[in-house]
């Protein structure tokens, strides 16, 4: 994330429109300080109202009742809500994210080990919907109705239909089952990580080809097009230079918001593949009442979801100067 | 043109911090295997390295392998020393138990009665498992070899709480460095190597181990987290995983069906109830509980919920328990029909089955096609899990449908579920009868094996009778395993004894 951040600002200080950008850079960040209060807000609040009681849960069967009590009160369950809410984000502003209810190690550093799991796979999986699915689109628009479109969009259709775990599956019985040519499951290096990426990617791919090809469709039918042709220019540069980058915006939009979805953990990719992201550690915190660990993965979610729209922002801005003028 | 140079370089950039980011870190370790190695599946991560810290089956396997128990259980689960070298009991309530001499830690010290006091009061302190010891008064240090572990009462099943994972024997040094498990020191068969949380963890052979006749026979063990049922059996068939140790009872086929695997079978001790609230009508009258013992059928249960993969259960305990004798009933639609006239209830009557989850789900719905052909008229009420839980401790229910994995000795699941204390505890049936009390002391205290199994003989027939629940059946352990694998054992607990297991 950093590296794109510094790459970002380079652009823009390239551009010499630093100044202004960066001051909206962080007037962003400081509004994003609210969107996590918020956010903390309602989860604490939120499982607080989920049934079971964690005390009994940490002490398992066979606890006395006596043990379940003094348990609670040594944790601090007893409080009033809003006290334990105190708490929490007092400790939460002194950097310290709290152990987890239902093995006692830390939240922070078991999400450090999680996330960047989670981060490899989402990378991978978008970089690779992006190379596939945005010339997919803009060949869908420029030959509209031809036997590729059709069946780009076939594609995309069955792509968006079919539910990841059964992608999934299926890649595994093909490509590891029966051709043997990446593992089944399991984070073991490069190989382990092209069936899940790929899974992830088909999804997204399908969404994103999609709104290429819709926006694509749009830009090439405006008037610049047909004067930018009209004075002769190539075809090849038509599409490039005047009508790709208008109708990118759109498709940008939705590539960050896959993005942002998709750094929350794929919880059925994960699950299929074994793949220990920060998703399944979600899904398993919430059964388990786990209320540390659960506000410490949306935490996480919330600010790589924000900071990826961030960054869509200022790719705007960069795409379209017009954009760029609103951030002054 | 310019644009398009840019675009390009941009793209490129993106894509080399990408490759960099994504990669790092990967690629060294592919992993090359070789056939002194194994690795085995588990369904879901391991929570605690700290054999105290942890109360779960998926925890309890690398425990195993790291660190001793003063005693073990076998594969019949029986108890056998493992630690201990020898036991005595100068009193009811008094054990003198001598541990090994020459038993290493892994790093390098000699185990001592220091150790074993210390680790077995420890024990009694930690949240997880301090149930487990709940009935020590006190261990003391007898001399360097010998501790003497003091009970409240005369207590029977004592040596059967010795062979928990949460009595295994730390070095007292170690826990007091405060390393917090990061490195855990034991002195069992494998050394601990890495835990990568979500991913797998790793164990080495220890070469010093005391044990020279249960020495490690695998150099390393890799335990893989494998949460999809159908991945598992691929992993397997694959052959990235040697074993998996629970095969989703759908594959079973699967891998009996295929020469280069191995499916190994046995019944668990998990078993699965109709349980009736005895505090409500109808199930307030002992002739109808009786009568919805002989009105459920149990083979259908076992087939569509279970694919087969199970045994019919007769009694409240599995067959593998210390004193289990079936009950008298068998799947009899017109004996029922007879008893619950005789009962008061000629044309029949209407009840809730309350359940939690998919496979509890099919169970009832079983059960409800069973009661409607003995005029039983049942709904089924779903809940969630944790308000499920809640109603059966509070007694809001008619009846329920419930599964409960016992821990080897009769006493630590007989107590919990049938004495009048633990009403508004896992006694849900709230059965409150002095005589059941009485039963469930005496086979406490009966230190005499042959007169408990007698004791326990005779609970099983009164309890039967008094019909609190429909026991259902008791699960099959489905373990998955490469044919060429040697040593693969399995205990009503599940895989076991993985130390032994070698290519």
């Amino acid at each position: 994330m950093y590296h794109f951040l510094i790459k970002f600002i380079a652009v823009i200080k390239y551009e010499q429109i630093g100044g202004t950008v960066l001051k909206y850079i962080i007037r962003r960040l400081l509004l994003l300080l609210p969107v996590m209060l918020g956010v903390i807000f309602l989860v604490f609040f939120i499982i607080s109202l989920t049934p079971g009681n964690v005390a009994s849960m940490i002490l398992g069967d066979g606890a006395t009742d006596e043990r379940i009590v003094e348990l609670r009160e040594e944790m601090g369950l007893n409080d009033p809500l809003i006290i334990q809410y105190g708490r929490y984000m007092g400790s939460l502003l002194r950097g310290d994210m709290g152990v987890s209810y239902a093995d006692g190690r830390s939240v922070a550093g078991e999400i450090g080990q999680r996330f960047p799991n989670t981060f490899k796979l989402t990378i991978t999986a978008i970089i690779l919907s992006v190379l596939i699915s945005i010339p997919i689109g803009v060949i869908s628009a420029t030959k509209q109705y031809s036997i590729f479109d059709n069946l780009g969009m076939i594609l995309a259709l069955i792509g968006i239909s079919m539910p990841s775990f059964w992608i999934g599956l299926i890649l595994i019985i093909a490509f590891s089952l029966n051709l043997g040519w990446f593992p089944s499951g399991g984070m073991s290096g490069v190989m382990s990580l092209i069936l899940p990426a790929f899974t992830l990617a088909i999804a997204s791919t399908a969404s994103i080809t999609r709104t290429t090809r819709s926006s694509m469709l749009e830009v090439i039918r405006q008037d610049y097009i047909n004067t930018a042709k009209a004075k002769g220019v190539s075809k090849n540069k038509v599409i490039t230079k005047h009508a790709l980058r208008n109708a990118l915006i759109p498709a940008i939009t939705v590539i960050g918001l896959e993005f942002g979805v998709l750094l929350g953990g794929a919880v059925l990719t994960e699950t299929v593949f074994s793949w220990p992201g920060i998703g399944r550690l979600m899904v398993q915190s919430i059964q388990r009442k786990d209320t540390p660990m659960v506000l410490g993965c949306i935490i996480v979610f919330t600010l790589s979801f924000s900071i990826v729209n961030l960054l869509i922002d200022i790719l705007y801005a960069y795409l379209d100067p017009r954009i760029k003028e609103n951030y002054k | 043109m310019k644009y398009k140079t840019k675009l390009t370089v941009y793209f490129a950039v993106i894509l080399m911090c990408v490759s960099l980011m994504a990669f790092a870190g990967g690629g060294q370790d592919v992993q090359e295997q070789t056939n002194d190695e194994l690795t085995v599946a588990l369904s879901a991560g391991i929570t605690s390295l700290d054999p105290q810290g942890h109360n779960d089956t998926k925890s309890e396997k690398v425990s195993f392998l790291v660190f001793n128990r003063l005693f073990k259980l076998n594969t019949d689960f029986k108890v056998v020393p493992d630690l201990a070298e020898s036991w005595e009991q100068p009193s009811e309530t008094e054990w003198l138990i001598k541990i090994k001499e020459g038993v290493m830690f892994h790093d390098g010290s000699e185990m001592t009665a220091e150790d074993v006091a210390f680790s077995l009061n420890r024990s009694k302190e930690m949240p997880k498992v301090q149930q487990v010891l709940s009935e020590v008064k006190s261990v003391d240090v007898v001399d360097k070899y010998t501790v003497k572990v003091t009970t409240n009462s005369a207590f029977a099943p004592f040596l059967y709480t010795l062979v928990h994972a949460g009595t295994s024997i730390l070095p007292k040094a170690y826990i007091e460095s405060g390393d917090e498990f990061a490195n855990p020191v034991g002195s069992g068969p494998y050394v601990f190597t890495e835990w990568v949380s979500g991913d797998k963890v790793v164990v080495d052979k220890y070469d010093n181990y005391f044990d020279k006749n249960n020495m490690g026979q695998s150099s390393k063990i890799t335990f893989k987290v494998i949460p999809e049922g159908t991945s598992r059996t691929i992993a397997l068939e694959t052959g990235e995983v040697d074993v998996i140790a629970e095969v989703q009872t759908i594959d079973k086929n699967k891998v009996s069906d295929n020469g280069e695997l191995k499916l190994h079978e046995v019944p668990s001790t998990r078993l699965n109830f109709f349980e009736m609230n005895t505090e409500k009508a109808p199930f307030d009258n002992q002739l109808v509980r009786q009568a919805m013992n002989y009105a459920i059928d149990k083979e259908a249960i076992i087939i569509v919920a279970l694919e087969g993969a199970g045994i019919q259960a007769d009694s409240v305990l599995a067959p593998s328990f210390l004193g289990y004798k079936a009950g008298p009933y068998s799947y009899n639609p017109e004996k029922a029909k007879e008893l619950f006239a005789q009962a008061g209830y000629p044309d029949g009557f209407e009840i809730t089955i309350t359940t939690s989850g998919d496979d509890r789900k099919r169970m009832a719905e079983v059960i409800q096609a069973s009661l409607m052909d003995v005029g039983v008229t049942a709904s089924i009420e779903m809940l969630e899990w944790g308000t499920f839980i809640d109603s059966a401790i509070n007694g809001n229910f008619e009846s329920l449908v419930l599964a409960w994995t016992s821990n080897p000795d009769p006493d630590a699941t007989l107590t919990p579920r049938f004495f009048s204390g633990n009403i508004n505890g896992m006694n849900f049936s709230r059965i409150n009868d002095p005589k059941i009390d009485q039963m469930l002391k005496d086979g406490r205290e009966e230190l005499d094996l042959g007169q408990r199994e007698k004791t326990y003989n005779e609970f099983h027939e009164y309890v039967m009778n008094q019909a609190t629940m429909v026991p259902l059946f008791v699960n099959n352990i489905l373990v998955g395993s490469n044919a060429s694998l040697k040593g693969v054992e399995l205990s009503p607990q599940g895989l076991w004894n993985i130390e032994k297991i070698h290519f």
